[in-house]
């Protein structure tokens, strides 16, 4: 779903004459950092960094996803530039782009999946699609082991042992128009397989700052680890960490732990709910990162960061990055840490309440 | 500063919050302040923090709305490192002026020490009331003057008169005689002014109504931008801009327009105008009538006549050629007007300008309706539309003038009038009595002191475009957007793919989105301010709790007057036993809620306060209280007495203490036996410290005082709040609301509070807050238990996000306000009128009832879930 349900059309948006929420780490000049928060930056960097490290792939992983990979794009190569029309009929290729986390260098140990965007200039028709799919399986099933294929309504899968590469299908912007239901794939999918493009060439202006890596491993992990934060997709806890990294008083980026605390006091500060300032799309300036949310899951999201970061605050790191014996589920149990209760936070928003509030509109229109 | 304003040189600033907040209300309120307060003596802040109280004009509460952006405009909140209270001296020194200028004998009888910094800043700061200069300006004036004046005398004037050389000009060929051959140059103009008028007559261009010195300048001025731009209008060719729907007024004499009747004395007044008039005189040029040309606004067909003389002159001379000898005899020729495009001639000089402004009414009403061939009725509509306009001009009446100081420069000559209100200032008079009628600022007064001031609208030219833009678009209706989303599938088509748009699009810190004019308030808005009127007192409760509070003071200046009689003066100093009394916690901060029940005052003594002293000032101060049925007990812990008067609330609680107790050298100075607890003593002089804090960095921020009623509020019906001090309170909200770098409407503040509680702030692990008012800054969270912090945070946090879905309504424990009428749906069009007339009757009889009963619903629903999140609240209190 990509309509946002907080979006706004065809006017200024009204959020974007918000004061942008409150943060700490812009606010120096009112709360000055003291020695002490200093001293546990540093060692909740070191923990931050270590759990990070713990999270990415091991070589033998990543030289397999390596080989696996290469001889996927040798093929999207042969068909790019082969003469033979023969070789593969009814699909002309225009380009194809590495994007995901395979390619950002984000993956998680044991997270072996890379994707691949193939931009068609032929119609994406399934059959097109499964056409392409059917040709990779022939080239790439040698001595070395069978590769099966899987048509999804995004492109399809392709599986070799317990590596898989995704191909993404996107098309020509000309093409988009004369899109049609159960004959090609749906744009939505399409835009979203192009956004992919973006973010990735986007990213790579991201890694400038080095930090960005095992922060981003953390964070997905934890929203794993807590089902609260997956409303948040993964571009826009991309775009939040850099935000968090690079925009300081100095100039100069954070360290990776003061990041880390600070993504989730943004977040428990509202940076994603509704009646903030938000945050922009890297890609497109003219939507917020949070547009895309629905308002209960905007809530859930919110109430999840800040009681996450009430356990960090309290010296529950070891619960949020996953190295505590337990687990607990904070959005019902009551976590204990140094004799201090850490209690689940309520909802704010009821879906109930919506349905009045849209009625009265409808009701003042018809009057 | 009644004598207690040099005791130790540290702190001497330290404990004057009342006297400036005296100061403050002197210099604000001025005609609004009661006479029979006596601000100085125990300066309440009245004007500056209740100003619904003081002045009667306006609903209280509707007043006290808009108290918030009262404070001190000249001292924006520059956030600056907390290390001390700062700007003593400053302060100390207005409060010494507004005793000076109230003329009131100080409270302690004893001169204050002379203080080299604070006469230096007495004679840069004068307020308006105390006009005469001091010794010193007068002394620095009569000198400047002297030597401005002694060079002149002796040395050639830089200046050459043009005047003066005069005879050199006529033989433009020769080279310019060097001036200080001739000396002074004075005798010379003597000489030389029989010379003058030929002269002037000689190179007098007619378009500008000027003089040149010479055949060059002359010239010059011929070529120059200004000339020829007059002439282009006196030709006809350029259009004078006029205002749409306001009369203007214009100067013959100079070809001036003017858009209002203060803009055209100002100019009437002004140098250039006499000066224009002086050469006219002098030149025997037809002086038109000292009353203006009216011209009706631009929408009523009015049009900028050309000029009388120019024209003339136009036809006559080409305008170009000097005018040699081209007097006119007579010196008083009836004027000629051209009014509305169509001529009107005033047989005789209307010596009133009100008559004449009937007739100019009169004639623009038969000009506006075409020649005349317009009906009766539509005529005397015009007629009346311009009588209106020029009763509106005359009724313009100037408006918060005492927001309006008067600053002079350090050898007093100088005057700067600064309005405080726009933040502007003038050096002109007439200029401040233009602005103090404009638009501008009478939006800033409506806004900022009496939201019941009529501010005309502005046409607003890009609003009626934008509406008849968004009509059309409804009329065409064909085109239909799509949602949004990055590339959703209702996207427009050629947008389908956006550029990659390499930016973050956070909104930046000191962005000003908060624009006084435009914004609108939110709902967040709405419900607060809605809030805040319930929780404001009315004017009955605030007099009668500055009565109570007043009675106490006058019986303790009997106290102190008691004292100096019978206590035998301190060897060193001479100074009172009490030194003063002064108001502290909400009193001082204006923080006073409706139903408050206590209210605290400190009386400030020379020596340690004993039990004894309390015993004795108890008994004293029974014989000056006028009050009938009151009572007074020492409550010993408090090292306070409790002042009740019978049925009356609130009480006042008056601490005891004396600055000797926080001195460095405390612990060696003897203490008697019977002295008070020394930390309450201890912790009234802290409260004194916090007041004037507040009034240093509170009162000028926008929206704080109004977040910190609310918060009071809140915390009064919420148990986990009340842990948070109110000192804290204040501390954390001041920094969250400075830390915005502008100003910000309330809601926003509100919720910023909650944020900034919600990051965590309030946590070990966080920056902690210092406390300013404090030698050693200890953080003041370190009182809180790690439970209340988690308590405190969890609460804020849900309280932020039921702001940020709408439900405001249940953190500040009220019914939520029925949605706001949007200005355009109110606005009826005119068409719509005529077509709702005939339904009108039915129309407004089913509407209230219909609204009546949708307010008691919702009030019931929202009731309930009031109570369930009250037992929530409660439930949780007890799992903690």
């Amino acid at each position: 779903r990509m309509v946002g349900k907080s979006g706004f059309v065809g006017r200024a948006h009204p959020y974007r004459n918000k004061p942008f929420p409150f943060d700490l780490t812009l606010a120096q000049e009112a709360f000055p950092p003291t020695k002490e928060m200093e001293e546990a930056d540093v060692k909740m960097t070191e923990e931050v960094l270590a759990a990070a490290t713990a999270l990415e792939p091991t070589d033998k992983e990543r030289a397999e996803m390596g080989e696996f990979v290469t001889k996927v794009k040798q093929i999207l190569d042969k068909i790019l530039t082969t003469t033979d029309a023969e070789y593969l009929p009814a699909v002309v290729l225009e380009q194809y782009v590495e994007v995901g986390s395979y390619k950002k260098d984000t993956m998680l140990r044991g997270h072996r999946i890379a994707d691949i965007v193939v931009v068609t200039k032929s119609m994406p028709t399934f059959e097109a699609v499964a056409s392409i799919g059917q040709k990779m399986c022939d080239e790439l099933s040698d001595g070395s082991g069978v590769v099966s294929m899987v048509s999804r309504d995004f492109g399809l899968i392709l599986t070799k042992k317990e590596d898989k590469v995704r191909i993404l299908v996107s098309t020509q912007q000309s093409n988009t128009d004369g899109l049609e239901k159960d004959l090609h794939l749906p744009l939505e999918m399409i835009s979203k397989n192009q956004a992919a493009i973006y973010h990735a060439k986007r990213f790579e202006c991201f890694s400038t700052t080095p930090e960005i890596r095992p922060l981003i491993r953390v964070f997905k992990a934890m929203r794993r680890r807590f089902p609260g934060l997956e409303p948040i997709n993964i571009w826009a806890f991309e775009s939040l960490i850099q935000y968090s990294l690079i925009t300081t008083p100095t100039g100069y980026p954070l360290a990776a732990g003061p990041a880390f605390k600070r993504v989730l006091s943004m977040l428990s500060a509202g940076i994603f709910l509704p009646g903030s300032s938000g945050l922009g799309d890297p890609v497109d300036a003219r939507f917020r990162l949070c547009d895309q949310l629905g308002f209960d899951e905007m809530d859930k999201a919110c109430s999840t960061a800040q009681t996450l970061l009430r356990i960090l605050c309290q010296g529950g790191i070891a619960v949020l990055l996953g190295q505590a014996d337990k687990i607990p589920d904070i959005s019902v149990e009551v976590t204990e840490l140094n004799d201090i209760c850490i209690a689940p936070l309520e909802k704010a928003f009821e879906p109930e309440e919506k349905k009045e509030g849209e009625e009265v509109p409808m009701e003042s229109a018809s009057a | 500063m009644y004598g207690y304003h040099g005791y130790t040189p540290g702190q001497s600033t330290t404990y004057t919050t009342s006297a400036v907040a005296a100061a403050v209300a002197a210099a604000y309120s001025g005609s609004t302040n009661p006479p029979q307060q006596p601000p100085n003596v125990f300066g309440y802040p009245g004007a500056s923090t209740f100003p619904a109280g003081i002045d009667g004009n306006g609903g209280a509460t509707s007043n006290a709305y808009y108290a918030y952006g009262y404070g001190a405009p000249g001292a924006p909140p520059v956030p600056s490192p907390y290390s001390n209270i700062g700007a003593g001296a400053g302060y100390a020194s207005l409060s010494d002026l507004s005793y000076a200028a109230k003329g009131r004998a100080p409270y302690g009888a004893t001169a204050p020490k002379p203080n080299p910094a604070l006469t230096t800043l007495t004679t840069a700061n004068k307020p308006i009331s105390s006009y005469g200069s001091t010794y010193d300006a007068a002394v620095y004036a009569a000198a400047s003057n002297m030597l401005n004046k002694g060079p002149g005398r002796t040395f050639p004037a830089k200046k050459p008169n043009p005047f003066a050389f005069a005879p050199s000009n006529q033989n433009p060929s020769g080279p310019p005689a060097p001036t200080h051959k001739y000396g002074t140059g004075k005798r010379w103009g003597i000489g030389a002014t029989a010379n003058t008028h030929r002269d002037a007559q000689q190179f007098y261009c007619e378009v500008c109504k000027i003089s040149c010195a010479g055949q060059l300048t002359y010239k010059e001025h011929l070529e120059g931008k200004l000339h020829k731009k007059k002439e282009a209008l006196a030709k006809g060719e350029g259009v004078q801009a006029l205002p749409r729907s306001k009369v203007s007024f214009r100067c013959d004499l100079c070809n001036v327009t003017c858009t209002g009747k203060d803009t055209y004395d100002a100019h009437v007044r002004g140098s250039k105008h006499q000066r224009t008039l002086a050469l006219c005189k002098k030149l025997g040029k037809p002086i038109p009538a000292g009353e203006p040309t009216i011209i009706a606004p631009a929408e009523m067909g009015g049009t900028v006549p050309p000029p009388v003389a120019a024209a003339t002159a136009a036809a006559t001379t080409g305008g170009k050629i000097p005018t040699i000898g081209a007097a006119v005899a007579s010196k008083k020729i009836a004027p000629v007007h051209f009014i509305g495009g169509s001529s009107l001639e005033t047989t005789k000089q209307t010596k009133d300008l009100e008559a004449k402004k009937a007739v100019v009414a009169a004639a623009v009403g038969s000009a506006g309706v075409d020649g005349g061939e317009g009906e009766e009725g539509e005529k005397k509509e015009v007629e009346y539309d311009l009588s209106a306009l020029l009763a509106a001009e005359n009724n313009v009446k100037p408006v918060g003038e005492n927001y309006v100081e008067t600053e002079r420069d350090a050898n007093g000559k100088h005057v700067t009038y600064v309005c405080k209100l726009c933040d502007c200032k003038f050096s002109d008079i007439n200029a401040k009595d233009i602005h103090l009628k404009g638009r501008r600022h009478r939006l800033m007064y409506k806004q900022k002191v009496d939201p019941s001031l009529e501010v005309e609208m502005k046409p607003n030219t890009l609003r009626e475009k934008r509406a008849a833009r968004a009509k059309k678009e409804m009329g065409g209706g064909g085109r239909i957007r799509g949602p949004p989303g990055m590339m959703g599938p209702g996207a427009l088509p050629g947008g389908y793919m956006p550029p990659p748009l390499a930016r973050f699009a956070p909104a930046q810190q000191p962005r000003p989105y908060f624009d006084s004019h435009r914004y609108m308030e939110t709902e967040d808005d709405r419900h607060i301010m809605a809030k805040h009127a319930s929780l404001f007192p009315n004017e009955a409760e605030l007099k009668e709790m500055e009565d109570i509070v007043q009675s106490l003071e006058k019986g303790l200046k009997g106290l102190s007057d008691h004292f100096e009689t019978t206590k035998p003066k301190a060897e060193d100093g001479g100074e009172r036993l009490l030194r003063g009394a002064m108001r502290i916690g909400v009193l001082s901060k204006g923080l006073f809620l409706k139903g408050e029940e206590e209210v605290e005052l400190v009386a400030l003594f020379a020596d340690p306060p004993t039990k004894k002293m309390m015993e004795e000032s108890i008994e004293e101060m029974k014989k000056f209280i006028e009050v009938p049925d009151f009572s007074m007990e020492m409550v010993e812990d408090e090292a306070a007495v409790m002042f009740t008067v019978k049925d009356k609330l609130p009480r006042v609680k008056l601490y005891f203490t004396s600055t000797v107790l926080r001195q460095d050298d405390a612990s060696v100075i003897e203490k008697p036996t019977d002295i008070l607890r020394e930390e309450k003593c201890l912790h009234a002089l802290a409260e004194l410290r916090h007041s004037k804090w507040f009034q240093v960095r509170c009162t000028g921020l926008q929206s704080c005082q109004v977040v910190l009623r609310i918060l009071r509020d809140v915390s009064r019906r919420i148990g986990t709040y009340k842990k948070l001090s109110p000192w804290t309170m204040e501390l954390i909200v001041e920094k969250v609301i400075s830390s915005v770098g502008v100003p910000i409407p309330v809601g926003d503040a509100l919720r910023r509070f909650f944020e900034a509680i919600a990051t965590g702030i309030l946590f070990e692990s966080g920056p902690g807050v210092s406390d300013p008012c404090e030698r050693d800054a200890g953080n003041v969270l370190s009182v809180l238990s790690p439970q209340d912090k988690e308590n405190i945070t969890s609460s804020a946090q849900h309280a932020l996000r039921l702001m940020a879905f709408g439900k405001i309504h249940k953190i500040l424990g009220m019914d939520k306000l029925a949605p706001a009428v949007s200005p355009t749906s109110e606005r009826k069009r005119p068409r719509e009128e005529e077509n709702c007339e005939a339904t009108d009757g039915d129309a407004k009889k089913d509407k209230p009832d219909d609204e009546v009963e949708k307010k008691e619903g919702e009030g019931e629903e929202e009731k309930t879930s009031e109570d369930t999140v009250e037992k929530v609240v409660n439930v949780k209190m007890e799992t903690n």
